[in-house]
């Protein structure tokens, strides 16, 4: 097992092929099932159609639930990108004794279930402040849970940053704004603009926070949620593989810019 | 300028670039104060007051406590939550382990794409995800569609969906690619020398694994509890879809008591739970290095 050639022995080839097929196998169906002619949206396959995404356009509470997501990861994609640069830019340049268990804490939305912190925010905002949920009310939510992501993305790009670049702009007599306006921003931007696709992908795709802080109006994965309750429709299949090509493109964006020299 | 000098080259410090840090931590800082410290705190607070639907009255109660705690229905779900956390956990380290290490011995531009492939998945919309197994796992899914066909069933089999084990391998299948990427990276960095000199020495691959590779990759384990374990506690969508009545985890129990608006008890549940996740990720944090995951 513990060879050093480059020989990989079979058992580990096939696990290896096996956990390709187990990632794969759902989402193949989920597209596959969204051509197939059968109502059922599952076996068995009685035809190639694209009725079902005809029928989404036609659907007014998605087309709604769209326009909602999209406003909502507008709103907190700025906001987020923006803290998490700043926070990028004091981990990776900063050195002070405590930065290991701040970067931690930083992680904590990440990790903590969206839906403890959803039910957090509305206790906070409904019996405590009395206010209505809203869309605004959920994009605060996606601002703290996106922002790691953010904080991440731009921490990547800025960990390989020469910095001689920055103290030869200085050597040459530019002021600290002139070096970050000039030099650093530039040569780190495609990192924030990652930071950003990456954010509003996240935002698009947030469940547990956006459940209990979205009151009446809807964005996509609650109205995901209300179909996928009934079960397995060629609607939500559909749907599904639409979203799958959209996050999937504007991720590839991310990556690209993201890729060092 | 010596030789010296210039190799060990130090940027000059400008008083800007001090100050910098400071700055740069405020909005961060403050936007989790306000929005998940705070939250968090209030919600503690409003676990011991006495919750009238919308009407909060300021008296001191346990009632809300005493409520979730003198349930042994309640505690017996939140022990089986924990339960099936950790069984998830468990299962895709053992998973995730040997295909990590599988990736380290590819060659360096096909390991890239391999990663990929595997946190691909990982980016697409959660709830379809977990959707998506409904179409294997149904009653007209591809498992009794093929052991239909193949004659090895008369008619369709329900209990593939909506129980405790479907709950296990859909969570398995949402949560791999974490553990999958943090034993990447502990094993990626481990110097092939040492299993190549244990091996001289005559260890066998057993030992080598539980005396040499094990041990340098704890970080890497500790990582996987972190980014696994914890949002497993909290996880809702998929014992909803998959696991039904029989497959129920804590968060339903909370969903149920806030649309009931009971805000207090479900505050009571929040805070056990949230309190459980938290001392874990301080107790692991150090263990598992988690700073290295902003590569500072």
């Amino acid at each position: 097992m513990f060879s050093t050639t480059r020989r990989i022995p079979l058992p580990l080839r096939l696990h290896g092929a096996a956990i390709y097929v187990f990632l794969y196998l759902p989402i193949a169906l989920m597209i596959f099932f969204s051509f197939n002619r059968s109502p059922l949206g599952t076996f068995p396959i009685t035809g190639y159609t694209l009725h079902w995404y005809q029928d989404l356009a036609e659907e007014d509470f998605l087309v709604s639930a769209f326009w909602n997501s999209v406003f909502v990861a507008a709103v907190a994609t700025p906001v987020a990108t923006l803290i998490g640069t700043l926070c990028a830019f004091g981990l990776v340049r900063a050195q002070f004794r405590l930065k290991p268990l701040f970067s931690s804490l930083i992680l904590l939305p990440m990790v903590v279930p969206g839906m403890l912190l959803g039910a957090a925010l509305l206790i906070v905002m409904v019996p405590i402040l009395g206010l209505t949920l809203s869309i605004w009310t959920a994009a605060a939510g996606h601002v703290v849970v996106t922002t790691p992501y953010a904080v991440l993305a731009v921490a990547t790009r800025l960990y390989g940053y020469d910095r001689r670049l920055d103290a030869a702009a200085a050597d040459l007599g530019a002021s600290p704004w002139r070096v970050l306006r000039y030099v650093t921003l530039p040569l780190v931007m495609p990192g924030i603009l990652a930071a950003a696709l990456i954010v509003f992908t996240v935002s698009l795709d947030t469940f547990g926070v956006t459940f209990f802080t979205i009151g009446t109006q809807g964005t996509l994965p609650m109205y995901i949620w209300a179909q996928v309750e009934n079960g397995v429709t060629p609607t939500v299949n559909a749907l599904g593989t639409l979203l799958i090509v959209g996050s999937v493109g504007i991720l590839g964006c991310a990556h690209l810019l993201l890729r060092r020299r | 300028m010596s030789v010296a000098q210039t190799a060990g080259y130090v940027a000059p410090r400008h008083r800007s670039r001090s100050r910098w840090p400071i700055y740069a931590f405020l909005p961060i800082t403050v936007m989790d104060f306000v929005l998940f410290v705070l939250p968090m705190l209030i919600m503690g607070i409003a676990s011991v007051l006495v919750i009238h639907e919308f009407h909060v009255e300021y008296r001191l109660t346990a009632n809300n406590y005493l409520f979730f705690l003198g349930s042994p229905l309640y505690l017996s779900i939140l022990g089986k939550s924990v339960l099936i956390a950790a069984v998830v956990t468990l299962a895709c380290l053992v998973i995730a382990f040997p295909f990590a290490y599988y990736l380290t011995l590819l060659p360096r531009h096909v390991q890239r794409i391999m990663l990929i492939l595997v946190i691909l998945p990982f980016w697409t919309s959660y709830l379809l995800r977990v959707y998506a197994w409904m179409t294997i796992l149904g009653e007209r899914g591809l498992i009794n569609r093929a052991l239909l066909g193949l004659g090895i069933l008369d008619e369709p089999v329900r209990f593939l969906l909506y129980n405790n084990y479907a709950v296990v391998l859909v969570s398995v299948y949402l949560y791999i690619p974490y553990c999958v990427l943090a034993l990447y990276t502990a094993i990626e960095r481990l110097d092939t020398s040492l299993f190549s000199a244990a091996m001289d020495l005559g260890a066998r691959p057993r030992q080598v694994f539980l005396h040499i590779m094990l041990p340098l990759t704890l970080p890497g384990v500790f990582a996987s509890f972190i980014f696994v374990f914890i949002p497993m506690v909290g996880e809702y969508v998929t014992p909803t879809l998959v696991g039904g009545a029989r497959g129920m985890m804590i968060v339903n129990i909370v969903v149920s008591q806030f649309q009931a608006l009971r805000f207090g008890i479900g505050s009571a549940m929040v805070f056990v739970i949230t309190a459980l996740a938290l001392c874990m990720v301080l107790a692991l944090r150090r263990m598992a290095r988690l700073e290295k995951v902003f590569g500072v």
